[in-house]
């Protein structure tokens, strides 16, 4: 016979054992400032790599 | 571009309100609206005819988001100057834009004359970049 879990139980206990977040990463919210600098981050990558496209498909505010 | 000429702009955005005012932007700066989209697809397609100097994108749109439109306009001509004008402010959608190829993202929330001079600030570094390349 197949055992029964309580998912939310094991889920309370996996939370308690370690320190992984496991909530729904939030989609952080910016304002112009933050997206100013991340353009110029971007821009700034352009020049260096001399492409008119980051082509990795990632900004580069890594 | 010939200096001497108007800046052409394509203003993308579904709400006629605000590509009114989109067009009072624009004749601020000295630029003239060629084309207006009301919706991503019809954006994509304008863009090809008639090649702006700048596209002012909205991102929520229907048929085509503003971020599916730009992403499709630059695969076929990436030295497009695309500013993405929208309320949405969130990180996802910005990294998208910045992946696509958008010139800048503005915030529609962004006083008038700082977006009138965002827009001309990126059309200039733009058409640098450009000229460097050639």
């Amino acid at each position: 016979m197949r055992e029964r879990y309580d998912l939310n139980e094991m889920l309370k206990e996996i939370k308690s054992e370690s320190d992984v977040d496991l909530a729904p990463k939030k989609n952080e919210k910016v304002t112009q400032t933050d997206i100013s600098k991340l353009f110029g981050k971007n821009k700034l990558k352009e020049i260096k790599l001399g492409k008119s496209q980051d082509q990795s498909g990632e900004p580069s505010e890594k | 571009m010939n200096d001497n000429k108007k800046i052409t702009m394509l203003v993308a955005e579904d709400e006629n309100h605000i590509r009114m005012l989109l067009k009072a932007v624009a004749n601020e700066i000295d630029a003239e609206v060629v084309a207006e989209a009301k919706n991503g697809r019809e954006a994509v397609d304008l863009c090809r005819i008639i090649k702006p100097d700048i596209t002012l994108m909205d991102i929520n749109m229907p048929q085509l988001s503003g971020l599916e439109a730009l992403e499709k306009i630059n695969e076929t001509n990436p030295n497009s100057c695309i500013i993405m004008l929208t309320s949405v402010a969130d990180m996802d959608s910005v990294r998208k834009a910045v992946k696509f190829g958008a010139a800048n993202y503005i915030l529609k929330n962004t006083p008038l004359k700082e977006m009138q001079q965002m827009i001309l600030d990126t059309w200039v570094e733009h058409k640098k970049s450009l000229e460097e390349q050639a």
